[in-house]
């Protein structure tokens, strides 16, 4: 697998880390972020290949960090991720959110995803 | 007028008609009173002053005649005898005077003929001898028996002593004639001039009286006239006092009236209207007593209003003071205020649209509005009321009545909030239902995920023994395992504290000294300062241990949401909790804020349903719980938030009374 570019927003550190460890043991380049708003902050330094994120997170929720992203990077790749059946999550995907994981998901339908983007 | 006498009565019972016929021929009679008199007066003077001339004038020309007769027969005789004597004493021859003589004999023939017509016209009379008129007569035949005594004398040769002497004589008697005369023709002149003033006299006074029967005509004529105007015009005067005092509803004032006149007449006539007005006013009055009665009797207000700008009203009935307070005659033709003043201001529109939308629409409007009593409570009232149009389509009035529905509105508040009292219960009871049925599920599912992360933890304590000291760098890993077996089994024990029915174990605790030490005890998160503002000094029964849930629920949720990564407040201030206690009539008022993030509305609507959560790890029992203790304790809680500003819980708890039985911490101690 090539060095691919992944971002994970979370606000849960464990899961956060624990899908980052795996990533990078699979030989991505991993960065985190705890919400929407810091996934924002990050997309604006830099280029992700792909982006995992969370929907139901403070300060900036999954969603509207997808639209603020998809604001400053109209192709960015994004996969929501989520623990419940949430409507508001459709609205990302009905604009072009790549796909959604549903937690708790197996890495390898993650690896599988990241190995696509890259 | 009624003292007046027989002849004033019966004048007065006269007709107008005959009145005035009457004044006229008082007019007319003193016309001929006047004018009479005043003729007759002047045709005797003018008789007199006739007469007078009549025979005074001839006469005063006769004895004229006479003295100039005398005088040329006295100059005849002078020359004769002059002239006869002359000739005496020169020839003593008479005969050659013939002319002379002649001229004498003409003159006496004159004279003799006027002295003859002279005594003639007295002949008829009786003439006394003292009247000069027989004195001159007798005079006259005296001077004329001289001439021809004289030419006889001279015929017979007399000297001229005896022709002088007869001619002397003839003077004497002739000077004699003479006087008489022009004493006659004095006294003649003397009677014409006394009777020429005497006429003038006369003519004085007769214009003096008739002067003066003129004015007196005019004064009795005015007198007449005023006293049968006045007569005439008094029953019409005393008529129309009669028909005001009518007007005014005495009726028996145009029974006094007594006049015989056309205006009795007209009297009868009216007295019988009256009478017939005072039969229907008596009809009238009583149905409109059955009217008003009615009216008065029914519990609404009824009102006939005008179609003008201020609605004037017509009618209102008495029930309106009820409603307003004010009287019905307060309203009536808007004498003192108008119906609309009653209204609450906050409904004029409303009235105002309805009315003319059913006026517009010629339909009966229904409307509910308020009105605002005298003494300054408000009523509702619902008024039906309706536009009432003319043939020609013109609306005439507004008609309809008002009733006070402000006991069923009470009544409709009252029923609506008990609907929703009962709908809140309902919400409550099918709540606590959901959630006994949650804790069921939620129960059974903690306790069967126990045994499996019993399991799981058990087995990583083996992992972790066996690649102890082996360099294999998993032990990262395995303490997040770790870690999260924990955060699972604190899950468990929020469900299953959440889902547990408990009975409070209540003790009178003084709340400001528990909260103090409670939050000495408590261990806040770095970097979040905690105040105190604790003043109720209210002593509530209180279950320590479960309240302290509430306590620390309130103060983790405040400090994480101003500790949570990506949030800053943007003044730059100090994350703070105030925590606040103060009494507020029975209840003491528990107050947690903080200054961070705060809660969008959407979201605080939300936070006290149980499985509601915005952070990451946590079931969303939190605040449920906290409701649910704080409920058990017969106290409420309130939530307000701005977002960047902060967020205030505020728990109400029930004071204790003084008298409350509870037991406090020493009983408990020794109950122990």
């Amino acid at each position: 697998m090539s060095r691919a570019n992944v971002m994970i927003v979370d606000d849960d550190q464990d899961l956060a880390e624990s899908l980052a460890e795996l990533l990078e043991m699979s030989g991505c380049k991993v960065t985190t972020a705890a919400n929407g708003r810091e996934a924002v902050l990050s997309h604006g330094k830099r280029d992700f290949d792909i982006t995992f994120m969370d929907v139901r997170m403070p300060i900036m929720n999954g969603v509207d960090s997808f639209f603020e992203i998809r604001k400053l990077k109209p192709d960015a790749k994004i996969v929501m991720m989520t623990g419940f059946k949430e409507a508001i999550v459709a609205k990302a995907l009905e604009a072009g959110a790549v796909g959604l994981l549903n937690k708790p998901f197996d890495i390898a339908a993650m690896l599988a995803i990241v190995a696509k983007a890259a | 007028m009624k003292a007046d006498g027989g002849p004033m009565r019966f004048f007065n019972n006269m007709r107008i008609r005959d009145k005035i016929f009457v004044g006229y021929l008082m007019a007319m009679l003193a016309v001929v009173g006047v004018a009479i008199p005043s003729w007759r007066y002047l045709a005797a003077t003018d008789q007199r002053f006739e007469q007078a001339l009549g025979r005074d004038v001839p006469q005063l020309l006769a004895l004229e005649h006479l003295r100039d007769k005398a005088a040329t027969l006295i100059h005849a005789v002078d020359v004769f005898a002059g002239r006869m004597a002359a000739n005496q004493l020169r020839t003593g021859d008479s005969n050659s005077l013939a002319a002379e003589r002649t001229a004498m004999q003409d003159a006496e023939r004159d004279l003799a003929g006027f002295l003859a017509a002279f005594a003639g016209d007295l002949r008829s009379a009786h003439i006394s001898a003292t009247d000069p008129r027989s004195q001159i007569l007798a005079a006259g035949d005296a001077v004329l028996s001289i001439p021809k005594g004289l030419s006889a004398r001279a015929d017979s040769g007399a000297t001229a002593n005896e022709l002088l002497e007869i001619a002397e004589g003839f003077d004497t008697s002739a000077i004699q004639f003479c006087s008489l005369i022009d004493g006659a023709i004095a006294n003649e002149e003397r009677a014409l001039a006394t009777m020429h003033e005497e006429t003038r006299d006369a003519q004085a006074q007769a214009t003096w009286l008739i002067g003066s029967g003129i004015l007196c005509l005019i004064l009795v004529m005015l007198a007449c006239g005023y006293t049968i105007a006045n007569r005439i015009a008094q029953p019409i005067v005393r008529l129309r006092a009669a028909m005001t005092r009518v007007g005014e509803g005495d009726f028996a004032a145009i029974e006094e009236l007594s006049t015989r006149d056309e205006v009795g007449a007209l009297v009868d006539a009216i007295r019988a209207m009256v009478n017939k007005l005072q039969e229907a006013g008596k009809e009238l009055g009583e149905s409109e007593v059955k009217f008003r009665t009615l009216v008065g009797n029914i519990p609404g207000v009824f009102y006939r209003c005008a179609n003008d700008t201020a609605y004037t009203m017509e009618f209102i009935s008495p029930a309106v003071q009820a409603l307003s307070g004010y009287p019905a005659s307060d309203f009536i033709g808007n004498k003192v205020r108008t119906y609309a003043s009653v209204i609450h201001a906050d409904d004029m529109d409303l009235v105002n649209k309805a009315v003319e939308d059913g006026l517009n629409q010629r339909q009966a409007y229904v409307i509910e509005y308020r009105v605002v009593h005298r003494d300054g409570s408000t009523r509702w009232a619902r008024e039906y009321g309706q536009g009432i149009f003319g043939e020609a389509g013109e609306l005439l009035h507004l008609d309809g009545a008002v009733f006070d529905v402000t006991e069923r509105r009470r009544m409709e508040g009252e029923l609506r909030q008990a609907l929703d009292q009962a709908k809140e219960a309902m919400d409550k009871l099918s709540r606590q239902d959901r959630l006994a049925a949650l804790g069921q599920v939620a129960g059974t599912v903690s306790h069967e995920l126990r045994n499996p992360l019993a399991a799981i933890r058990n087995s990583m304590a083996l992992i972790r023994q066996l690649t102890a000291d082996k360099g294999l760098g998993v032990e990262r890993a395995m303490d997040r395992v770790e870690r999260n077996i924990a955060r699972c089994n604190g899950i468990i024990s929020d469900l299953l504290e959440f889902t547990r029915k408990r009975d409070l174990n209540r003790m009178s605790t003084a709340i400001d000294g528990w909260l103090a030490e409670m939050l000495d005890e408590h261990t806040m998160v770095e970097g979040v300062a905690v105040v105190r503002e604790l003043s109720s000094s209210g002593v509530v029964a209180l279950d320590r241990d479960r309240f302290r849930q509430v306590m620390v629920n309130l103060l983790d949720n405040a400090a994480q949401a101003m500790t949570i990564s990506g949030w800053s407040p943007t003044d730059g201030r100090r994350p703070t909790i105030a925590v606040k206690t103060e009494a507020a009539g029975p209840h003491v008022r528990l107050s947690v804020a903080d200054n961070g993030p705060g809660i969008s509305t959407e979201n605080l609507a939300k936070i006290f349903e149980p499985l509601f959560t915005t952070k990451a790890s946590g079931v969303g029992l939190g605040l449920p719980t906290v409701r649910t203790i704080v409920e058990q304790h017969g106290g409420t809680i309130d939530v307000e938030s701005a977002v960047d500003a902060g967020t205030t819980f505020v728990v109400w708890l029930p004071r204790q009374s003084a008298d409350a039985a509870l037991p406090d911490d020493k009983d408990k101690e020794q109950a122990a």
